[in-house]
């Protein structure tokens, strides 16, 4: 288990974390999202203290991180796939951290193998292309076989094999009984992985919870309706409360579950064809959260 | 430890750009060796010249040393593997006694091959041009082990430079220009408005002179000038460790 308690980091003036906690329990992947410059990479890097904490900690399965003669049998850290010395071979890019922890050549091929790079394991990693090199960084992450699992952005660089991949990897180091915490932008990727969320904005937490309660918490729901009679029924919904938006095929309904528009509609003789309450999904539900959180709008342009 | 000190060692010769230097650091010397061995006239040949060769050429290898000490840890902050050193390595005071460890016996096992190199290479070739004298002068030995360690000391100081400031050029450009220029700066202000000579108590100065054949003349003798330098060193190797310390990855 991952334990963040209270954890602070500033940076001059500038509060990057502010009093965060939250758990990351084993058999699960959780989810760490949160807008850019929300403060998720600062938490991941004071998580395994390579930037000093103002005040908190973090505990994995009872110890801190600096404590751990050998860190790489008890966590696995993924923070940037660029982290590999240009000039250097894959293979010995893995051998100098094996050999930091006191790991065998042998698991370095069996990592090598597991990421899918043995052929190219001896190519220099300058010449490999971002997704090789994120493969590389998760095979770094997978030498000492931890107990525990971070990652900042891993799908990023991945064509749809690789994400497909390490969503299936991710899923397997969880299924074995490990704490996989994961940031990533690719909400779609994170609500087909994750079962747990942790949702950040400007340093603290926002939400801890399930995907599907998250969604359940913050995402809209509305009902889609589809009548001959659509136009009067629309001014009946409007009567009851209801905000009809006529669409190019029905309407979708909001302020009025499925059940009062299904009792009006019998009420007033109206014949519906579709009647189905839809809700938003993890992306709608995450924007609506964290827009008063975000750091840097942009905008589409075109205009004054 | 011994799996750190392997590990740093392991990524310190699997760069091409290390190999360069240690090359160069190892091929300056013996090239100028077997040169000067080649082309001098035999009958101008004395016990000091190979000695004085050596040294002359070595002054420069030291420096390269100085230069692998710098890269051993500003490339891991150029190519952002220090992030992942320190998080298989949380005990940065262990990384960086391993990194200073790899840079002592690697100086001091290129700088003694090169000096062994130089002076079997240099008699060898001598001798088949029919030199039979001694080319062996009585202080050459002490003037080597002066070379061998001033240059460990220079790739100590080095890799303190590479911690305090973090980027190639700038630890580089201190580096050289520290002895080249500071010091010869320094050395002649004061020569010139005081008129005194200061040499010995700039470091650089001292750990060069060390190193020459002849030190009638070295106020601290040949091996107080070397640890005069180490004291300098040292100095600049604990900044580094505080820096290393206390700066975030």
């Amino acid at each position: 288990m991952i334990l963040v308690e209270n954890m602070t980091k500033r940076f001059g003036k500038f509060t990057a974390v502010d009093d965060l906690s939250f758990v990351v329990n084993p058999g699960q992947v959780t989810g760490f999202l949160g807008p850019n410059g929300s403060g998720k990479s600062t938490t991941m890097r004071c998580m395994i203290g390579l930037d000093s904490l103002d005040s908190g900690s973090t505990t994995f399965n009872g110890q801190r991180y600096v404590d751990f003669r050998r860190p790489l049998h008890s966590v696995g850290v993924l923070l940037d796939a660029g982290n590999a010395h240009v000039g250097r071979t894959a293979r010995n890019h893995l051998r100098w951290l094996a050999q930091s922890n006191g790991i065998s050549k042998s698991r370095v091929d069996e990592v090598l193998e597991i990421v899918g790079l043995t052929d190219v394991s001896r190519r220099k990693v300058g010449k490999y292309s971002l997704g090789m090199k994120q493969r590389l960084g998760l095979a770094a992450v997978l030498l000492g076989d931890p107990r525990a699992v971070i990652l900042d952005e891993p799908a990023n660089g991945l064509d749809p094999e690789g994400i497909r991949w390490i969503r299936e990897m991710l899923k397997k180091l969880a299924s074995e009984d490990r704490a996989v915490l994961v940031s990533s932008h690719l909400l779609s990727e994170i609500s087909l992985i994750a079962d747990n969320l942790i949702v950040i904005g400007k340093g603290r937490l926002i939400d801890q919870c399930s995907v599907p309660d998250f969604i359940g918490r913050y995402a809209q729901r509305w009902v889609r309706i589809e009548s001959p009679q659509l136009t009067e029924f629309a001014s009946i919904l409007e009567r009851a409360g209801g905000r009809t938006e006529l669409q190019t095929s029905g309407a979708i309904v909001h302020n009025l579950d499925a059940t009062t528009i299904g009792e009006l509609a019998a009420k007033n003789s109206v014949v519906l064809h579709q009647l189905a309450t839809e809700t938003g999904s993890l992306e709608d539900a995450f924007l609506e959260l964290t827009s008063s959180s975000v750091e840097y709008h942009g905008t589409l342009g075109g205009g004054k | 430890m011994i799996g750190l000190f392997r590990s740093e060692f392991l990524k310190l010769r699997s760069v091409r750009s290390n190999l360069t230097m240690a090359i160069a650091a190892a091929g300056l010397p013996i090239v100028g060796t077997v040169l000067v061995a080649i082309f001098i006239s035999v009958k101008d040949v004395g016990e000091t010249t190979i000695p004085r060769m050596i040294n002359s050429a070595g002054n420069v290898s030291m420096l390269i040393v100085g230069i692998l000490g710098v890269l051993c840890v500003t490339q891991e902050y150029s190519q952002s593997t220090i992030r992942l050193t320190l998080a298989a390595t949380p005990n940065r005071f262990s990384v960086y006694v391993a990194k200073l460890a790899v840079i002592i016996a690697s100086g001091t096992v290129l700088m003694t091959g090169v000096v062994i190199a130089c002076v079997a290479v240099g008699n060898a070739i001598l001798s088949a041009r029919g030199f039979s004298g001694d080319s062996t002068h009585p202080d050459a030995q002490a003037s080597y082990v002066a070379l061998v360690l001033a240059s460990v000391l220079v790739g100590a100081l080095g890799v303190g430079l590479g911690a305090i400031t973090r980027n190639p050029p700038s630890a580089i450009a201190i580096l050289l220009l520290w002895p080249l220029l500071v010091e010869v700066l320094i050395g002649n202000i004061v020569a010139a408005v005081f008129s005194r000579n200061i040499l010995d108590w700039l470091p650089f100065g001292a750990a060069f002179q060390a190193t020459f054949l002849e030190i009638e003349d070295l106020k601290f003798g040949r091996f107080g000038s070397l640890g005069y330098f180490g004291l300098w060193t040292l100095a600049i190797v604990l900044i580094g460790q505080v820096v290393l310390r206390s700066r975030d990855a």
